[in-house]
Order: C-alpha cells, then structure tokens, then sequence
C-alpha cells in the first residue's frame, strides 16, 4: 500500500505541470470543534501560449526562436491567457454556537490574490514576440485586446451552517496593484518599402499611480453553499455552489489614465524638423502628445474577478470507492470563458486511521481549452493533505493546488 | 509530505521572485526621414536665377560695407556756459527788474570738419540756471539757431533766491530730437558754432535787493547724446580703411578634391549716397581654405584708385553714384580663386571724403538715407565638375543604451535616393570615441548615382538615377554606442561623364533634386 500512496504522490509530482482539480470532498460526519483548511492555487493556463514560453515570462531566461515558434503555431484569431496565484487560510469553528443557534459556527479567513487576465490577437504576439519585420507591406490587427491585472488581500468573517458545512463570509479587500488595457480597434500597416507607418488605433489604459501596499479598498462576499439531494439508493448526492470574492473596490488614489482614439501616418521626419530638433530624436520631444495620447486621472470602481463554481462533491463517507465528480466554473473576466469539468474519485483504505483518493479529470474552459488533469488526497488522523493536478499532457499551461486540512 | 510542501514553496518563490531577466530578439523596421533636397531648400530665392527654366545661375550678392551719417560724423559730448557778471553795482533793485545778457557763441571741436547745418536725430540737453541773488528770479534761456518748426528753443525757469556763496539752482532735461540747429553764428558766415543768450527778471512779488558785480548770474547747457540725421557742410578728407571678413561655414568642410568652377563673374559695387566726392580703393581679396591654403584675387583693379561722384538730389529724390569693379577670367585669376574653396575671405579697402578738398564750399550734403555702401556680387553658370571633391562634417552623438534594458542589437540603415543632379557621392560614416578615435567605419553598400548614370523622366524633362544604399551597424558597433560621442560623416562628390567615366564639369539642370528616403531596420532584445 506504500507503494501505491508513494506512486499517487509521485506520478502528480512528476507531471508537475499542475493546473489541478482537486475536488471538495464532503465529510458529512465531521465532529469535530475547530477546522484549519489551507490551500495554495497556482494556475496559470493559455488557448496559445506554449508553456516553454510562459515558463520563461514568469521564471525569466532567453525566448528563443524555437520557443516563439512553438508557441506561434498555436495561436489563432484571438488568444487567451490568464493566471490565478492566490493562498487563503480558513478557519471554521464548530464549536461556538452564534446568535444562540447550535446550528451556527463562524468562520473567519485571509488570503492573497493575483489575477491577470488577457485577450489579444494573434498579430499582437507576432509583433511582442517577433516585432514588425513580419508584416512589411501588410497590416497587424490589433482590435479587441484586453487585458488586466489586479493583486489584493482578503479578510473575511462569516457565519457557518454547522449541519451543511455551507457558510458565507462577508470581506474587505486591500488593492495593491491594478492594471487595465482596452485596445477597441487598433491596426498597424506597414509599407513593404518600409517608407509608410500608419498607426490607427481606439483604446484606454489605465495604472494604478502609487506604488503603495494598500492601495485601495473594497468590499465582498463568499459563498459555499452545500445541498444533498436524496437517491434511491439512499446516498444522497451532494452539491456545493461556490462564490468567491464577489465584490467591488475603488482606489485610494486616482488612477492614470491613457487614452487615444486617432490615426497617424508617419512616413519620415524631414531635414528640417531633424535639424531644428522638432523630432522623436530631440529630448524635449513628448512622444504621448506627439501620438494624440491623452492623460487624465480618474478613480472607477472595479469589479473584483470573482469566482463562481457549481459542482457536484465527493462523499467521503460514501460506502462508494469510486465516485465522479462534475461541474461548471466561471471567472468573472474577460478572456475566462465557462468551463466545464468532470472527473471520478478513488478512494482507498490504507488503515482503519488512513485512506488515500486519487483521481483524474477533465476540463474545457476557462483561459485554456481541453485539460487532463489528476490528483491524490491522503486523510491520516485529523489530517487531510491534497495536492492536485491538471492539464498533465497539455502545452499552454501550468498550475498546482495544494491543501492542508487540520480538525480537532 | 515535508519534500511536498518544500516544492510547492519553491514554487511559489520562483513565481514570485523571479532570479533573471526574461529576454528575446525582435526585428523592427521604421522610416526614418522622407524629404526631398531642392536648390530653393539650400539658398535665399535671390542666390539663383533662371533665365531659361532649363540652366541656373548663381546670382549671389553680398553688402560687405554700409555706413552712414552717424559712421562719418559724431557731434561730442559739449558744455556751453553762459555767465552774466554785472560791472557796476546797483542798490536798491525794485522787484520785476529785467537784466538782458547778450547772444553767446559756442565753438564745437570737430576735428577738421566744418559743418553748417545739422538735424538732431537723437540727444538731449540738461540746462541748469544759477541765482545768487536774495529773491526769485525768473530765467530765460534761448538758442538762437536751434529751432523746430520755425521755433527757437527757449526755456523759462523760477529759480528761488540764492546768495553768492550759494547761488539757489533749477535744472531740466530736455529733449533735442527733431531740431534744426544753424551753426553758422551771429554771422551766418561761420562754422561749428552754436549761440545762447539769457535774460533775467526779479520776482515782482520779491523784495528789493542789491546787485554787485560779484554775483554771477550763469547758465550750463550739456548736451549729450547727439546723433544728426541731416548734416550740410564740408565734412573734410577723412579716410576709413577696414578689413571684411566674410566666412563661409560650409566650405570649411572640404576635406579633399577639386572643384571646377567655369567663367565666374566678381563684381564690386561702391555705391554713393552722399553729396560728398569718394576716392575708394580695394586693397585686398583673398580665402584661405581648410587647408590652410590662402589665394589671393591678383588684378589691376586691386590697389588702384578710383573715384566716385557725389550723390544727386535731395531729400526724397536722392540719386546715389556708384562705381563697379568687375573680375573675370579675362582679367584676373578669379577662376583660381574661387577653385581655391575658401572658407574664410578677406576683403580690404580703403574710402577718402573730398579727396579734392572743400571744393564744394561747404555744401556737402548728407540725408538721412544717406548711405555709402559696397556690395560683393558673384556670377556664374551654375555649373560644376567635382573630381573626388570630399566634404567631411562631424556631429556630436550621444544614443546610449543599457544592456539590461530594452536595447538594440544591430541594424541596417537604408537610404533610397533619386538623384537629379549629375553628382554622384560615396558617402562613410565614422564613429568616434571621446578622445577622436576612430572605433568604428561604416562604409555605404554603393554610391548615390549620378543623374547622368539614370534614365529620363518624361514628367519632369529630368534624367534620374535611383540609388539604394545600405549602411550596416554591425553588432560591435551597436554594443559600442555608449562610448561613441562623435560621427564624421565623410562624402566624395564626383561629376562623371556617363561615356567615359571621367569626371568632368556639369551643368546643373532646372529644377535638379535629390528625394531621400530613409529608413531602419533594427534588431532588439526586449528585456523584462
């Protein structure tokens, strides 16, 4: 049995790539008074980054040729990339009993997020990637790109239905950084002659100008929302609806902000501007204004990128070994589209003390497309230790998701 | 379980501190300058001409000397004084008793000049009074001969009671401009002279007092500050001599080669527009090159006299004379001059008023737009024959770069040139560190044509030649520019005949251009 626990861990440590699926498993006899559950997400996935490239963006080193290629032929029209980083701690007291009620715990719980979120056209990575030699005597489509970025902290209080483990937290959220892109139509056409630029382009961005920890501040709700319905076989099939940092924010400081909405022909400076210094190559030149591009300062409220899951969850105390799980699973950002997932879950006695699940599942959704993922969970006492992955044979993305559940 | 947890923290470390840049090459490509090259761009409209729309001619006429009334002619600082002192004393002088003092003459020193007549363009006189008796006295001071408007000057001052130690004061700054001032005198048949007079009245209203011959009843006149703009006299034989130096900048960059310049006109014109007689004289012409190679304009016109008649007319019918010395190929060796490139010429010459003395009996005449003037004009074809003809220019650079940035790695600068001039040129760029030392040469791919060498365009009657030309910033290059703090860009200019290839003197056409594109391709490393 050793063998197998080592070969479970093994096998997803050795995939490593891990955009993981580790699903909630519903422990209906929990009786315990105080729950700690600690859980990392590192995920990070794209319909046609190749992961060589990403790996690189995020770890640093040369992109060679090799690596841009490879990611080139998986691009199409319109691209997505986006990335989830966040570690929260939760904890669940069942012993207390609120408002009077026996039936009501509370939970309180902290976490750190980043959340980056990007829709481009294939032309837009050409020209990053390989730069505007490529598109002599063409045009490089540009419109629709998105893209944002936001990190914040969390803290949450809430109430905790003792009998369904569902609970419901009110938070507030600290901003650190946020960034945001909207490029509405933009073309860049270059003549083959290399004598003519036009830049045409519609778009806004927007920065967060203080470098501050606390930037911001914004308020918002989670949900874990836990129903059974009732089988003929009398193993109930039990449900979680889950949301996550729904909510607004706004900053302490004004944002700054670029705009532009204008159509510029460049075919060359002449003598006179070079030679009165009236040009791009003077000091004094102001590219921006130069480029039609206004600044302005603003303060919006943001949408945090929420997240949203319907799911159906492993019984743990289900007299079934195998058993599947299912369900749906939205961001709320742009490039995120719904994605679908479904699996099945192994579950093995090790001892009267320690049982270990395995399990593999498949997506299609999200930033990515089609996934296969697998995990393993090892319950030994009051613990239950899970780490998962995802997307173990796929090329556009990485993740790992890792638990810690402690009750005493 | 530890191993887990250490790798999912090394994880997360790598994530969120990442321990090198993230780097790759990209390939850019951008048009850099489009302009066209037209002889109008280079020159003043007045520097070509065209008779024919087909052939220029360069017409380029310089003024190497103008001056005025106020370069021949400055009136001094002066002082007149004016004392009344009276020789008898008298008691009991009743209030509102005039003294009357008698007209003044005063001599102005003008170094030999003799003048008449003069109008004040500019200046100013303090006049200050002084009364050392015990009550007020009224002041009048007049300048027989200044006039404006038909009006003599005449100034009226309340001085209050002074004594003889000290006489009580009053003085004024007034105004000169626009008056006429006669300085003929008393007589009207002299010269240089200016008159006062003062008269003086006790205050009525004051007491009776006593006059003694100790008291001095004076008057200061200072002027200052005078510029005419009108002057009728005999201004004298003064002579002015001077050296022009005319430099021209861009001839300083010729580093090499010859430069055929066929039948070049050199006219000096003196002109005259005063009523005085002129004797001029050129003294010299001569450029020195940037070589240091100095040739001199040798003719008999150099060093010869020659004079100039007075300026007819008046005032608004002003007729000036003028006198012209021509060099050409027939009667110098303006071709070996001119060939010689100087950048920087002198010009000598020497200009003598009334050289036959006061001939004119003191009507010499000099208005207000009045000028003695000398004027360098040039003339010729505008034809050339550039046989390695080599300019050499160096510009400041300062393009750094960080490594560790964004930054360029190597590149090609295109330059894509139609050429209507029958020049051709080989251009070489040159990198140079801090200290002149040449790191870097950059040679062009190829020449930029000669016209001749192209083809003719049917829409403009011009022959055009086409020219690409490359210049390759290697990667060594590129990774020196933070050293690099000059360029020399180094042209060879060439006019060679299609048929032979020999270089030979050429006509530049109506309407010749050189439209240049410029563009660059570079390769970079983005780093992130």
């Amino acid at each position: 049995m050793k063998k197998i626990t080592f070969f479970s861990f093994f096998f997803t440590f050795f995939w490593g790539h891990t955009q993981s699926w580790l699903p909630i498993q519903h422990d209906t006899l929990l009786d315990k008074k105080h729950e700690f559950i600690f859980s990392v997400t590192a995920d990070y996935g794209s319909t046609s980054l190749h992961k060589s490239l990403t790996q690189k963006l995020f770890y640093g080193g040369e992109i060679t040729d090799e690596i841009k290629d490879r990611s080139l032929k998986l691009h199409k029209g319109i691209n997505r990339f986006g990335s989830d980083l966040n570690a929260e701690i939760e904890y669940r007291n069942h012993s207390t009993n609120v408002f009077k009620n026996s039936n009501l715990g509370f939970v309180v719980k902290a976490g750190y997020f980043s959340f980056i979120n990007a829709l481009y056209s294939k032309d837009l990575y050409e020209l990053t990637f390989y730069g505007n030699q490529n598109y002599l005597g063409d045009t490089a489509f540009l419109s629709g790109t998105k893209f944002s970025g936001l990190t914040y902290q969390k803290l949450g209080f809430g109430l905790l239905d003792k009998k369904s483990k569902s609970s419901i937290s009110l938070n507030i959220y600290s901003l650190n950084n946020y960034t945001s892109a909207n490029i509405r139509a933009a073309e860049i056409y270059q003549s083959s002659a290399i004598d003519t630029l036009v830049i045409s382009y519609d778009g806004s961005a927007q920065f967060t100008a203080s470098t501050d920890f606390f930037s911001g501040f914004g308020v918002g709700l989670d949900a874990d929302i836990r129903f059974s319905i009732p089988t003929k076989s009398n193993l109930p099939i039990y449900y979680q609806f889950m949301a996550k940092n729904i909510g607004i924010a706004s900053f302490n400081n004004p944002l700054t902000n670029y705009e532009a909405d204008t159509s510029i022909t460049f075919t060359g400076l002449t003598f006179n501007q070079v030679l009165n210094g009236s040009s791009f190559l003077d000091s004094n030149y102001t590219v921006l204004d130069s480029l039609g591009v206004k600044k302005s300062q603003s303060n919006p409220v943001v949408i945090l990128p929420g997240f949203l899951q319907f799911s159906k969850l492993v019984d743990a105390n289900s007299t079934r070994k195998l058993q599947e799980f299912y369900g749906v699973r939205l961001f709320l950002a742009s490039a995120y589209t719904p994605l679908v997932f479904a699996g099945v879950d192994y579950r093995i006695t090790l001892s009267k003390k320690a049982k270990l699940n395995i399990g593999v599942n498949g997506s299609y959704g999200g930033f990515s497309r089609f996934r296969f993922g697998t995990y393993s969970s090892l319950k030994i006492k009051n613990w239950n230790l899970g780490i998962a992955s995802e997307n173990i044979l796929g090329k556009t993305g990485q993740s790992i998701l890792f638990r810690a559940q402690c009750a005493f | 379980m530890l191993k887990y947890l250490v790798f999912l923290s090394l994880f997360l470390i790598v994530v969120s501190c990442k321990k090198k840049d993230t780097t790759w090459k990209t390939d850019w490509a951008a048009p850099l300058i489009a302009d066209t090259l037209k002889l109008t761009n280079l020159y003043n409209d007045s520097t070509l001409t065209t008779s024919n729309q087909t052939t220029i001619d360069v017409d380029l006429t310089r003024t190497i000397l103008d001056i005025g009334l106020s370069d021949l002619l400055a009136i001094p600082d002066t002082l007149i004084t004016q004392i009344y002192s009276p020789t008898l004393s008298i008691n009991n002088v009743p209030p509102g008793t005039n003294f009357v003092n008698s007209v003044e003459e005063h001599v102005l020193d003008l170094n030999g000049i003799q003048l008449k007549k003069i109008r004040v363009s500019e200046g100013k006189i303090k006049v200050k009074v002084f009364n050392p008796l015990a009550t007020k006295v009224y002041y009048t001071v007049q300048l027989p001969g200044v006039t404006k408007n038909g009006n003599v000057f005449e100034q009226t001052y309340f001085v209050d009671a002074g004594s003889i130690p000290q006489p009580a004061t009053s003085q004024e700054d007034l105004d000169l401009a626009g008056y006429d001032i006669d300085l003929t005198g008393e007589s009207g048949m002299n010269y240089n002279r200016l008159q006062s007079k003062i008269s003086i009245k006790t205050d009525e209203n004051g007491p009776v007092v006593s006059v003694t011959a100790q008291h001095d009843f004076k008057f200061d006149g200072e002027i200052s500050g005078i510029k005419i703009d009108y002057a009728k006299g005999y201004f004298g034989n003064q002579q002015i001599s001077d050296t022009s130096n005319v430099f021209i900048s861009q001839l300083n960059s010729v580093v090499g080669g010859t430069l055929d310049i066929p039948s070049p006109n050199l006219t000096f014109t003196i002109e005259n527009g005063m009523k005085v007689s002129l004797k001029g004289k050129l003294t010299l012409a001569e450029n020195t090159n940037s070589s240091n190679n100095t040739n001199s304009l040798t003719s008999p016109s150099i060093g010869s006299d020659f004079y100039i008649a007075q300026a007819v007319g008046n005032w608004d019918n002003l007729q000036p004379s003028s006198h012209q010395i021509q060099f050409n190929s027939g009667n110098s060796n303006i071709e070996q001059y001119l060939e010689n490139l100087g950048s920087s010429h002198k010009f000598g010459y020497q200009i003598q008023l009334n050289p036959w003395g006061n001939v004119s009996g003191g009507a010499d005449e000099v208005f207000p737009n009045s000028r003695i003037k000398a004027k360098v004009n040039f003339q010729m074809p505008l034809q050339v024959g550039a046989d390695g003809l080599t300019l050499r220019d160096t510009f400041n650079f300062d393009l750094s770069q960080d490594p560790t940035k964004i930054h360029a790695n190597s590149g090609i600068v295109t330059l894509n040139a139609t050429n209507a001039f029958p020049i051709s040129c080989e251009p070489v760029l040159y990198f140079m560190d801090e200290n002149n030392f040449v790191l870097h040469t950059v040679l062009a791919s190829t020449q930029i044509g000669s016209s001749n060498l192209g083809s003719l365009n049917p829409l403009n009657g011009l022959k055009e030649k086409k020219s690409q030309v490359e210049f390759i910033l290697p990667v060594e290059l590129v990774n020196d520019l933070n050293k690099i703090k000059f360029v020399v860009v180094e042209a060879r200019f060439d006019t060679p005949n299609p048929s032979t290839g020999t270089n030979e003197s050429q006509t530049i056409p109506y309407g010749a251009f050189l439209a240049v594109k410029l563009n660059v391709k570079l390769n970079g490393t983005i780093v992130y």
